[in-house]
């Protein structure tokens, strides 16, 4: 066990229904994280991303889900043998979530101040005039202006970057050590995601957070995150430092993934050049998994590659890749 | 873009709705009534301070200027003191019945749609066998049951009349729970009473509103049919009881039954304007903006 680290998750997996219907969307997702680290899930939609992100609070909606197997551990203390009360105690203390889309995360009914008191009331126990003041602050920290103005206001008088905004000092109002971003900007345009992405950063500097952030943008990933895991099927197929993996992509699926970032390169005739893609589709979470989930989709597949899953092994240091190609003995 | 005909960006939502209900003539039209009604029911017994069990004529006499200006009933009771004193009772039983209703009816439509599974499972049953049940016959058995006053016959009316709030407050929090900001309330660790009452239910108003004032509406027209079969309470005048008691002689003597039962008929008028407009109002679907 390591005694610095932040966030530890092991084995983890997630099934939905039972019986035929029986569909694993996590299949032993392992990874670590240490304080104020970012770190980076990547993958195509419907490769568990998000099931991570919710498993971790966790508030995977069961039925018809459930955690089948796995713990994961914050600061020592394994979160899936907590009981309601204690979970409700480090949900928005110890672990913050901002969703994808700022235009219905917030309760229209309410004003924006109303909604980010709350937290401090039902964590901190301040209220009234207190409450306010430490709102007003926060919604100045994100960098609203005339946050006092603003602490009034109702979710539809704010635009959408507003909105993600009020959502992030929402989630960091009782100084969370962990912080999950899921996709926090794929709802808004394009100036205001590296606002948003700015904001993040220097809001994990000043306060010391662990930032995991979800997204399936591989530039995003570049330029935020320390460490990064790729997920596809379900399950973890690379992870490792970010420039590590990104200089040298050790499963076929992370080269697919970054060589579909686009660049200004020009091939042999003076045009641009083809943008790689990545054929096939996401394997359906209903379909018998045996063997590796990309096989189908694979351009380096083997026959061994459908019959087992391969194990994580070390391709360098801390980098690991689930992937026939890097292992030595062969089934 | 012309700048009066659109809300102002950012009204408030319940200053809009009021807006927008105060635009709707017919809304207004019921509103009116209401207020009249009400003011009539309120104040009236002050203006004519006079028993409304009282004997002031011969029994059965025609409308006239100079006895009763709206004639008298089969025991020789004025029908206009009648009609003053009844309002109260008839309309503090809409009310309350509606009041019962509506809260039961969101209590177990928003647990059942909230917690989901076999709690709702088990709600709904119950629900459905609220449902089958004659509405009428069972609320005529809770009276009979209990001694017929105000309040017992508030509650059987509202005992047997929650069923359609409960479905509508499972429906809408069927579709409110599945909404990010449901979840990001879970996310900063608020607890499942919190959420169903603090979160779900102030959005899932609008239309709980529009079918609770239609609820007044029915209870008053229960009120007045548990009343005209004899099952309300004897010892207070109410609209219903005077149709009940003059029921054998409408073909004789039409004005005993007939201006009360206006009176019935302008109220639940008067309600149902009043939930149309508050529909109009509330619906976001049939609002301006965007």
């Amino acid at each position: 066990m390591t005694a610095a680290g932040l966030l530890r998750i092991e084995g983890l997996s997630v099934e939905f229904g039972s019986g035929d219907n029986l569909a694993r969307v996590l299949n032993d997702v392992a990874f670590e994280m240490k304080p104020c680290e970012t770190l980076g899930i990547v993958g195509e939609s419907g490769c568990g991303k998000s099931m991570t992100a919710l498993a971790i609070m966790p508030l995977v909606p069961n039925p018809p889900g459930r955690i089948s197997a796995g713990r994961i551990v914050l600061g020592g203390e394994d979160l899936l043998q907590a009981t309601d009360a204690r979970m409700r105690d480090i949900r928005g203390n110890r672990i913050a979530m901002i969703f994808q889309e700022p235009m219905t995360s917030l309760n229209p009914v309410f004003t924006v101040g109303s909604q980010i008191a709350e937290s401090l009331t039902l964590h901190l126990g301040l209220s009234g005039a207190a409450a306010r003041a430490r709102g007003v602050e926060l919604l100045k920290a994100v960098g609203i202006p005339s946050p006092e103005q603003r602490f009034d206001a109702y979710p539809h008088q704010l635009s959408g970057g507003m909105r993600q905004r009020v959502m992030i000092a929402m989630a960091i109002a009782c100084e969370p050590e962990l912080l999950i971003a899921d996709e926090p900007t794929t709802a808004l345009d394009v100036t205001v995601q590296a606002q948003i992405f700015d904001l993040l950063r220097s809001i994990q500097q000043a306060r010391g957070m662990g930032l995991i952030l979800i997204t399936h943008d591989m530039g995003v990933i570049a330029e935020m995150t320390d460490r990064v895991v790729v997920m596809y099927g379900g399950r973890v197929v690379e992870q490792g430092a970010t420039r590590d993996v990104l200089a040298r992509p050790a499963h076929p699926y992370t080269r697919g993934l970054v060589a579909c970032v686009p660049t200004l390169e020009m091939d042999g005739d003076g045009e641009p050049a083809d943008l790689p893609e990545i054929p096939g589709v996401v394997p359906s979470i209903w379909e018998l998994q045996t063997g590796c989930p990309f096989a189908d989709r694979c351009n380096v597949v083997q026959p061994w590659c459908r019959q087992e899953m391969p194990a994580a092994t070390l391709t360098g240091v801390a980098h690991w890749v689930a992937c026939w190609q890097r292992q030595e003995g062969r089934p | 873009m012309s700048a009066n005909s659109r809300p102002a960006h950012g009204e408030h939502p319940t200053r809009e709705a009021l807006r927008m209900f105060a635009r709707s003539p017919v809304a207004v039209v019921g509103f009116a009534l209401l207020g009249a009604i009400v003011a009539l029911a309120l104040l009236g017994p002050m203006l004519m301070p006079a028993d409304p069990f009282d004997i002031v004529a011969v029994p059965l006499s025609p409308p006239s200027f100079q006895e009763a200006l709206l004639g008298t009933d089969q025991q020789g009771r004025d029908v206009l003191t009648g009609i003053v004193h009844g309002g109260r009772a008839t309309l503090a039983v809409g009310l309350s019945a509606a009041l019962v209703s509506v809260l039961i009816g969101i209590t177990v439509g928003a647990i059942a749609g909230f917690f989901g599974g076999t709690i709702d499972e088990i709600l709904m049953r119950v629900t459905e066998f609220f449902q089958v049940l004659p509405a009428l016959l069972f609320s005529m058995v809770l009276v009979t049951l209990f001694t017929p006053t105000l309040m017992t016959i508030a509650l059987s009316i509202g005992a047997v009349s929650w069923t359609a709030t409960a479905r509508l407050t499972r429906a809408e929090f069927l579709k409110l729970k599945e909404l990010d900001f449901v979840a990001a309330e879970h996310v900063i660790g608020a607890g499942k009473g919190r959420i169903i009452w603090g979160v779900i239910l102030p959005n899932a108003l609008p239309p709980l509103i529009v079918s609770a004032t239609f609820a007044i509406g029915t209870a008053i027209l229960f009120e007045a049919s548990l009343s005209f079969l004899g099952l309300g309470d004897p010892n207070r005048m109410s609209w219903g009881l005077m149709i009940g008691s003059s029921r054998s002689y409408i073909l004789s003597s039409w004005w005993a039954v007939t201006f009360p039962g206006c009176m019935i008929f302008l109220t639940v008028l008067a309600v149902s304007l009043i939930g149309d407009g508050l529909n109009d109002a509330l619906n976001p679907k049939l609002r301006e903006r965007r």
